[in-house]
């Protein structure tokens, strides 16, 4: 059968506790395990930078959210203002729901990633001013939106080989190859 | 607990009441043959619509004014009643109004007022949870037929679909929106006059002014309190 109705669910792991926000405007969403998740507002740009993410193009993704109550951006403020909150864990997870709209098996992880920076901010509409926050994500795309992560450099190359196969041999491809010294590769844009 | 009013039923009554629940779905777009898939993403709040409420005396004009000071624009808690005759399992099948009694011996309040009683009584068998969406209601007193009704538990309002079973007068429901706060076994339910924690949709929704034949007929839609209900099931109120 078709899914008829899901929840996409979003999970902050900050020093000083877990924040679990799902996307919507409903009451308090309850998963199989028993976790209270509230409700919040990813703006609508969001999901598609989500979505991005999700296929592996992005990069940082910045997410947007308001609507959040007092007590969760007092968290987010005091865990910023200690500086502990670089490097915190980030997750958006789909969770399949039945056709009562209870949650029907695990919610599956679609997006995982590491806060890299956070932007509180107001902004005035016309209806009001709207408290939100930027979370800045990084995951290991990052490096494919950064000028020089276009750059096949020897240095960046020696770099990455070492991050992304620690106990391989170090890379000496661009030594060993004179033309790709100086040479551009891009990243395949799919 | 926050301190909130409760919408004088009595004393504002509207011309039409629209309660209704906003669901949310998601959509990838529509195809070139027309077809555009949903999938439900939220299963929505209550949206209260209050149509020409007639203001006409000073006690109306200045409890008005009174609640919309209380409010003070959308920040501000009210339970507002969801008008439900029109659905209402009432006995005769017509609209009866709330009983007035006396207590078991005959007793009355300390200033002789009787007790107000509900016309109809239903209570809930087992404990219904947070998040829930289906729930188990005993039929005390009451027009044997509980499918699409709307009821109220603490000021969260539900709205009942389609049976899903009936035992004798144990009727197990789909309801929506997702239970706000647990309900326990055995609790009477609202029927009679159903109400919903609601802020106001709009800053200005109370607005109103005087005409000169002192006859107004105002407007005001409410939207469910979900803030409230998130920050109580993590026990932040």
């Amino acid at each position: 059968m078709t899914i008829k109705s899901l929840r996409v669910l979003c999970q902050v792991d900050l020093p000083s506790g877990t924040i679990r926000l799902w996307d919507g405007s409903g009451g308090p969403f309850v998963d199989d395990d028993g976790n209270i998740w509230r409700a919040c507002v990813l703006t609508e740009d969001a999901l598609d930078t989500i979505e991005m993410a999700i296929n592996a193009e992005a990069f940082t993704l910045s997410l947007v959210l308001n609507g959040i109550d007092k007590a969760t951006s007092d968290a987010v403020w005091a865990d910023y203002q200690a500086g502990t909150i670089k490097g915190s864990r980030f997750r958006i997870l789909i969770q399949d729901c039945d056709e009562y709209d209870q949650p029907s098996g695990t919610a599956q992880v679609k997006f995982t990633g590491k806060i890299d920076n956070l932007i509180f901010g107001d902004q005035a509409t016309d209806t009001g001013i709207r408290s939100t926050i930027t979370v800045e994500i990084t995951n290991r795309f990052t490096l494919r939106t950064l000028t020089n992560g276009a750059v096949l450099s020897d240095v960046d190359q020696k770099a990455r080989a070492k991050i992304l196969n620690p106990s391989g041999a170090l890379d000496r491809f661009c030594e060993r190859v004179i033309l790709m010294l100086s040479k551009t590769i891009r990243w395949p844009n799919w | 607990m926050v301190d909130f009013i409760v919408w004088p039923h009595e004393l504002l009554v509207p011309e039409e009441c629209r309660p209704n629940i906003v669901p949310f779905t998601r959509t990838g777009g529509r195809s070139l043959g027309g077809i555009e898939p949903a999938v439900r993403t939220d299963l929505g709040f209550w949206s209260i619509e209050l149509s020409n409420i007639a203001v006409y005396s000073r006690e109306q004009r200045q409890t008005w004014n009174a609640i919309r000071q209380k409010l003070g624009g959308r920040v501000g808690l009210i339970a507002v009643p969801g008008w439900s005759f029109d659905t209402a399992p009432y006995v005769s099948q017509e609209y009866e109004p709330p009983l007035l009694t006396t207590h078991d011996d005959d007793a009355l309040f300390d200033d002789d007022t009787p007790y107000e009683q509900g016309a109809i009584s239903v209570a809930t068998v087992g404990f219904t949870p947070l998040g829930a969406t289906t729930i188990r209601l005993r039929l005390i007193n009451g027009d044997p037929n509980l499918v699409g009704v709307r009821f109220s538990y603490q000021h969260a309002l539900y709205e009942t679909g389609p049976a899903l079973s009936v035992e004798g007068d144990v009727w197990t429901l789909p309801i929506w929106p997702a239970v706000r706060q647990a309900i326990p076994d055995g609790e009477e339910l609202e029927f009679d006059m159903p109400t919903c924690l609601c802020h106001l949709e709009d800053d200005r929704g109370l607005d109103g002014g005087m005409n000169n034949i002192q006859f107004e007929q105002r407007s005001v839609i409410f939207t469910e309190a979900n803030d409230y209900w998130n920050q109580l099931a993590l026990g932040l109120v």
